[in-house]
């Protein structure tokens, strides 16, 4: 067996002088030996020598001839024995599998379960973080904003900012886009809405979108008049039949638009976007740099790098701002590469996963490396007498860890099918929330990853058995009878194992309280309004809006008596925008004092938003039918715009103006806005923020804001039931406008996706993590009952009480238990301060979670010592004895 | 003792010797040799380098395992023995040989007696 290790050893000390030194030897002996007997047989010694030369033909052609098939003969041999003894060990391993399958099948089972969860989020990982966006020299595209006096990021352009910083010269090209909309189409005679956006000529080339026909439009297009667009993949097979000529055009109800070409399926931007409108904002140019309703992508030339683009851009900015002192968003540019504002928060969460997985599959093959351990003392025996055999350490250490090895493959195996499946269930419930969702698919590196796994936590499992169990003393272990624990000190190594385990799960089930904590103290918040409110999305669209006001009131009021009108509703408005739902924001200034910098939602409603919305009056009035569009203008306010705007005044019949906020009125200061009443504060953009400034104003003094509004409707049962209703009598306002229906509470349910996603995988593992330590408790003191079935039968035999047996299991098991929950409470005040971003209204040092979760923990453990302590108790002496 | 006489050996048939020259036991490279050579007494021509060619191939193959060990005359030489598989070949490949041969000395005695 040594012989083959000692030609892997010559192999890497040049083994190829060695093997051509080897068959000149052979050749020397072959030539000695036919010269002594041709010399015996009468001829001279150097007649002798020619004629043995002479017959191995040409003597120096055929050495080295003879010198190549050596080394290949090497090589094959070396190839075969490597492979020869690994297919024995595999074949070894399966042997050992059936003998034990009660251990191969909870093995197999932690393994698929550990590779499976870290395969599953791997991919999700590498989908969705890791990967570049789907466009050529994706690293190259930046989303850019500015920053604000506090260097705070504002996320979004004016297009008077972008027309400046456009022009730096670390950029390759750029765009900007607004935010995606909801855009009325009119397909047959029937309407519809697609999700639309408004971009810069240049959109296309900065993304280097791939199309499927046709071509991306450009600043020419967008300048020149002619109405034309961009559609999705999915809308031109699904509204022109996948027509190559694109012969029909888009139509919405007042425009057609010649179709320019097709964006292949995953190459459109933003996500989910099916047309796309080119626009030329210098036109009709907007020069009011507060003005901040774009988004901005850019490509940087590739020679520049992204800080470098970052250094350009922010001294352009710099420049603006001191020529200018209105540019607000001009202290400093934030670029981010596109990826990663794509994703956004999700990657924090992902971060948190992956290492939560793999603490998982740590604590499987810590699992696994115990019990396997303590089964190992019971085959000490074999490796004793196989080592006397003559079986190399190295080869006894190669067999064990194939053992294993098998164990991870096919729990591998496994693995990747609870991995495709959990993928497709995640996808399922949250994939319209998670960022990239579309792109999530399983792949070559996806299996390449898992194998590589496998392999890894099967050789993690097996190399501390191997290492302990090969150790053996040959002598002491034969004289014992191989009773095992003769490696002495009673499995110290396994008790460790389990200690971590044990450890590593209270970190899990720490973060998953800490989570589960956060997630009751952001639903248990007040988010200020009523969410079992059904909405009616719908834009005015067509000749006989877009010019007459008096047609769209109409419209307006005949949906809100048709909804009024459906039996048990108990309030119906509309509003521009809703909460939680892209809101307008602008800057305020208050009559009588300079510019004030701060900024509130600026809100488009009808006067019974707030009883529709329950939103609480809480001093003045809300709007009424004393409001109108002759009586002098009107706003109400929040209590945070109250409180920010008029510390300690009275803010009924102040008067305030948004700046510049109504379209078509940019540079004209806005007119001056009695505040009338006060309301309670809402959550806008979901339970996880704060209350923002919000002041709202009444519909009918702001015509031009009436053309896309939302309808909300509460009625005296589920707001859901309400849907089809409200679509029927929305068609017969008008057939020819599409509405969105959908609730309030779906919208808030979507808010919290990524955090209960989050929490929901974490509480899993962390059970898993739990459950495998209990597992590994109960293994690892089972196994040790059994071992000491002698010794405590003697005790029994000697009149022990079943007490003092039991005691003896218990405190060996409880002392294991609680090393692992010590370190697992220093270990998670160590780590649950990593995780602070995602916690809200719990500290990361609760001590109400950490005891909770050790206690949780410290249960399920202590079941696990109790059966085989019990067990221990029960054993009759007399057959115990006689069983050895 | 190559002479006029001796017979070119067909291919293949030499592994087939090798092997069942070491079926009588373990032998260094040069005892194959002479022991071909005193058994066909001398009518095949085994070339020394074609034969050492040959059982480098053949423990490539797995045929034949090899060890460094001593002769009768104590010198040290590489000593090559049958392996498991060695052994089912020789089997196998003797069978084929037989079977070829009686029929190829079949229709040659045809063919004799149709003359």
């Amino acid at each position: 067996m040594t012989r083959r290790y000692r030609r892997l050893v010559d192999l890497a000390l040049g083994g190829r002088h060695r093997i051509d030194d080897e068959m000149d030897q052979e050749i020397d002996a072959h030539v000695e030996m036919r010269i002594a007997d041709l010399v015996r047989g009468g001829m001279s010694p150097d007649e002798a020598r020619a004629e043995a030369r002479r017959r191995f033909g040409d003597f120096d052609a055929a050495r080295r001839r003879l010198h190549a098939a050596a080394r290949q003969r090497d090589a094959s041999v070396r190839n075969r024995d490597v492979l020869g003894s690994v297919v024995a060990d595999l074949r070894t391993a399966t042997r050992q599998a059936k003998r034990a399958p009660g251990f191969t099948a909870i093995a197999i089972g932690a393994l698929a379960l550990g590779l499976g969860a870290t395969t599953a989020i791997f991919t999700l990982v590498e989908r969705i973080v890791l990967r570049p966006l789907p466009f050529p020299h994706a690293e190259q595209l930046l989303a850019v904003s500015g920053l604000d006096s506090a260097s705070r990021e504002a996320f979004t352009v004016s297009s008077a900012d972008w027309l400046d910083w456009r022009s730096s010269t670390a950029l390759q090209s750029s765009a900007i886009y607004s935010f995606p909309y909801r855009q009325g189409i009119v397909a047959g005679d029937s309407a519809m809405r697609l999700t639309a956006v408004t971009a810069t000529g240049g959109m296309f080339r900065v993304l280097g979108s791939h199309f499927v026909v046709g071509r991306p439009f450009t600043e020419s297009d967008a300048s020149d008049g002619t109405p034309t667009v961009v559609i999705s993949e999915r809308v031109w097979r699904q509204m022109f039949g996948a027509d190559p000529q694109l012969s029909m055009p888009l139509r919405t109800a007042t425009r057609a638009y010649r179709i320019l070409g097709v964006v292949a399926s995953d190459q459109g931007f933003p996500e989910g976007v099916d047309v796309w409108f080119p626009v030329d904002v210098t036109v009709q140019a907007d020069p009011v740099r507060v003005n901040i309703n774009w988004l901005m992508i850019a490509r940087r030339r590739g020679d520049v790098s992204t800080d470098q683009a970052w250094a350009a851009l922010t001294g352009v900015a710099r420049g603006i701002r001191e020529r200018d002192p209105t540019a607000i968003y001009d202290y400093g540019v934030a670029t981010k590469s596109l990826t990663n504002s794509v994703i956004g928060d999700v990657s924090s969460y992902f971060r948190m996963l992956i290492a939560t997985v793999g603490v998982v599959l740590l604590i499987v093959c810590a699992n696994i490396a115990a019990s396997s351990m303590a089964r190992a003392q019971a085959r000490a025996r074999e490796m004793a007498v196989r080592s006397s055999l003559g079986a190399a350490r190295v080869r006894l250490v190669q067999q064990m860890l194939l053992e294993h090895v098998w164990l991870g493959l096919v729990g591998g195996c496994l693995g990747l099918g609870l991995a495709w499946a959990s993928i497709r269930g995640v996808l399922a419930v949250w994939g319209d929330r998670i960022p990239r969702a579309n792109e999530v698919t399983m792949d070559g590196r996806v299996f390449a990853f898992a194998l590589a796994l496998s392999i890894v936590a099967g050789a993690l499992s097996g190399i501390i058995p191997a290492m302990r169990v090969t150790r053996v003393s040959l002598s002491g272990l034969l004289q014992s009878g191989g009773r095992g624990s003769a490696a002495g000190g009673r499995n110290l190594a396994g008790a460790s194992l389990v200690s971590l385990e044990i450890a590593l799960a209270l970190l899990l089930l720490t973060g998953a309280g800490l989570l589960l904590r956060s997630f009751r103290s952001v639903l248990s918040r007040d988010i200020g309004f009523d969410t079992d409110v059904a909405t009616a999305e719908a834009a005015l669209s067509g000749p006989l809006y877009a010019t007459d006001t008096l047609r769209r009131y109409a419209y307006w009021d005949q949906l809100l008596a048709e909804l009024r009108a459906i039996p048990g509703v108990q309030g119906a408005a509309v509003s521009q925008w809703i909460p939680l739902g892209l809101t307008g924001q602008g800057f305020v200034d208050v009559e009588g004092r300079d510019a004030t910098g701060m900024g509130a939602v600026y809100r488009t409603v009808s006067e019974d938003f707030f009883r529709t919305l329950r939103i609480p009056l809480v001093v003045g009035r809300t709007f009424g039918a004393e409001d109108g569009s002759t009586t002098p203008r009107v706003a109400v306010i929040n209590r945070v715009m109250a409180q920010r705007f008029f510390p300690g005044e009275n803010p009924i019949g102040r008067r305030i103006r948004a700046r510049s906020q109504e379209p078509g009125l940019h540079g004209q200061p806005a007119p001056w806005l009695t505040i009338v009443g006060v309301v309670g504060d809402i959550r806008t953009y979901g339970l996880e923020s704060d209350a923002r400034a919000e002041m709202y104003v009444d519909f009918r003094q702001t015509p031009r804001r009436t053309t896309s509004m939302t309808a909300l409707v509460r009625g005296s049962t589920s707001a859901a039931n309400l849907l089809g209703e409200i679509r029927q009598r929305a068609r017969r306002v008008d057939p020819n406008i599409a509405v969105d229906v959908g609730t309030l509470e779906d919208r808030l349910h979507a808010t919290l996706a990524t955090r209960s996603l989050a929490m929901s995988l974490l509480s899993a593992f962390a059970a898993v993590a739990a459950l495998l330590a209990a597992l590994g408790i109960y293994g690892v003191l089972s196994f040790a009952v059994a071992q000491r079935t002698r010794e405590l039968a003697v005790r029994s035999a000697l009149g022990a009480r079943r007490g003092q047996l039991l005691s003896l299991v218990l405190s060996a098991g409880l002392k294991v238990a609680l090393i692992g929950l010590a370190f697992g409470i220093v270990g998670a005040l160590g780590l649950s301060r990593t995780m602070k971003a995602l916690l809200v209204g719990v500290t990361p040092f609760d001590p109400l979670t950490y005891t909770g979760a050790a206690v949780m923990l410290g249960i399920v453990v202590l079941a696990a010592i109790l059966v085989p302590a019990v067990r221990a108790t029960r054993m009759d002496p007399v057959i115990a004895l006689q069983a050895e | 003792m190559a002479t006029d006489d001796t017979l070119p050996l067909l291919k293949g048939t030499l592994d087939l010797l090798i092997l069942k020259t070491l079926s009588w036991g373990p032998m260094h490279g040069y005892a194959i040799a002479t022991w071909l050579e005193e058994r066909s007494r001398g009518t095949l021509g085994v070339d020394d380098s074609a034969l050492y060619q040959a059982l480098q191939r053949m423990e490539g193959r797995g045929w034949l395992a090899a060890e460094w060990g001593t002769s009768d005359n104590n010198r040290r030489a590489r000593y090559y023995k049958l392996t498991a598989a060695g052994r089912q070949r020789l089997r196998s490949e003797s069978e084929t040989w037989l079977r070829y041969t009686k029929s190829v000395t079949a229709i040659l005695a045809v063919a004799e007696r149709g003359s």
